[in-house]
């Protein structure tokens, strides 16, 4: 997975940390980021968007631990931060 | 490939100029569209109201064919990425089945679905016993959240401001305040198999890892469906889990305005998988 470093949300973090593409995000207007791609197909597996007053996160990978590919716990903080304005 | 049928989102331009925000996401051979709208103004206009309004919509307009095994329970059971899902499906997917083979073909990511690495669910941040045992000492603050208090009157008290500068990669402070978190009940009545061979309630799954994750600093409650309109604006975030599109999506769009009006308002919205099969 290949990450948009430059963003609270994924900084720090590496490719495993983030979504799985397991579902592909392939089409998004201009309002949602894509902080989160497959290194092959280039699909999105996360987006954040500011809308409005609050914020909003799409995320292709499951949520639960015991998913092949599970988003790491440091990952899923730091977007709950993020989506709770806790992080700019 | 899967998914490889990509269509624009089909808003007009009024609406995109209006600040849609559009998401197709594609899986198993399906796919779905959800959107957040972020003007004021769309009711001037019944055919921009139509799109914006939704939080979700438009789902499947163009989704193939519901096979026969879609819809069987084995097929749901047991969190699914990448090639687990495609594996389980494909088999029984008859006329999807060359758009899982042709996916299958061309690169994906499925094909490391295998490799997990398990140091990566360390947590460097805020995660020593020192961190978690200010936060259970520092004064709550979540009475502010948990008397119904809409968010977005307690958003400034959280908010960071400034833009990103990289300083604050490698550390997550604890909050000002205890947060208050909604999972939506969804999916309801539906259990993963865990590898000792018993089973777990998807939704006390995600709800478990929400407190895992936040518990340290925040309330996780559920949300039943009924209860949607009238609670999400008491959470600093609403956790939407995987698999709610596909076992209450006709449940749970109708309350489309409210998560629309919850996130305009200030409220954070985190949504898994908005697929539906």
């Amino acid at each position: 997975m290949s990450i948009v470093a430059e963003h609270p949300v994924t900084c720090g973090l590496t490719g495993s940390d983030v979504p799985y593409a397991a579902d592909r995000i392939t089409a998004f207007s201009p309002e949602w980021v894509a902080l989160a791609r497959g290194d092959q197909s280039g699909d999105a597996s996360l987006l954040v968007a500011e809308v409005g007053a609050g914020r909003a996160a799409v995320d292709a990978s499951h949520n639960s631990k015991l998913a092949l590919r599970p988003e790491s716990d440091r990952f899923l903080e730091r977007l709950g931060r993020w989506l709770m304005r806790s992080l700019p | 490939m899967v998914g490889a049928e990509v269509k624009p989102s089909g808003l007009g331009p009024a609406a995109l100029l209006g600040g849609l925000a559009v998401a197709a996401v594609s899986g198993c051979g399906a796919r779905t569209e959800l959107e957040l709208a972020v003007r004021d103004d769309h009711d001037a206009d019944a055919s921009v109201v139509r799109d914006a309004a939704p939080l979700f919509d438009r789902h499947h307009r163009d989704r193939e064919p519901d096979a026969a095994g879609d819809a069987g329970v084995v097929d749901r059971m047991g969190p699914v990425d990448g090639d687990s899902r495609d594996e389980v499906k494909a088999p029984e997917d008859g006329a999807k089945d060359a758009t899982f083979d042709a996916g299958r073909d061309s690169p994906s990511e499925a094909r490391d679905a295998s490799i997990i690495d398990v140091a990566r669910d360390s947590f460097p941040e805020a995660r020593s016993d020192a961190a978690i045992d200010v936060a259970r000492d520092s004064p709550p603050e979540a009475p502010d959240a948990s008397d119904g208090a809409n968010v977005e009157d307690t958003a400034t008290e959280t908010a960071v401001d400034g833009s990103f500068d990289g300083s604050t990669c490698d550390m997550l402070g604890q909050p000002a305040r205890r947060f208050k978190i909604g999972v939506v009940e969804s999916p309801a009545g539906v259990s993963y198999v865990l590898p000792d061979g018993g089973t777990i309630e998807a939704i006390a799954d995600c709800s478990n890892r929400m407190t895992s994750v936040f518990g340290s600093y925040a309330d996780v409650e559920r949300i039943p469906l009924s209860a949607i309109d009238d609670r999400l604006p008491r959470y600093d975030l609403v956790v939407l889990c995987s698999d709610w599109a596909e076992y209450d999506w006709t449940s749970i769009s109708p309350h489309a305005p409210a998560f629309t009006g919850y996130v305009t308002g200030g409220g954070g919205l985190l949504m898994y998988q908005p697929i539906r099969r």
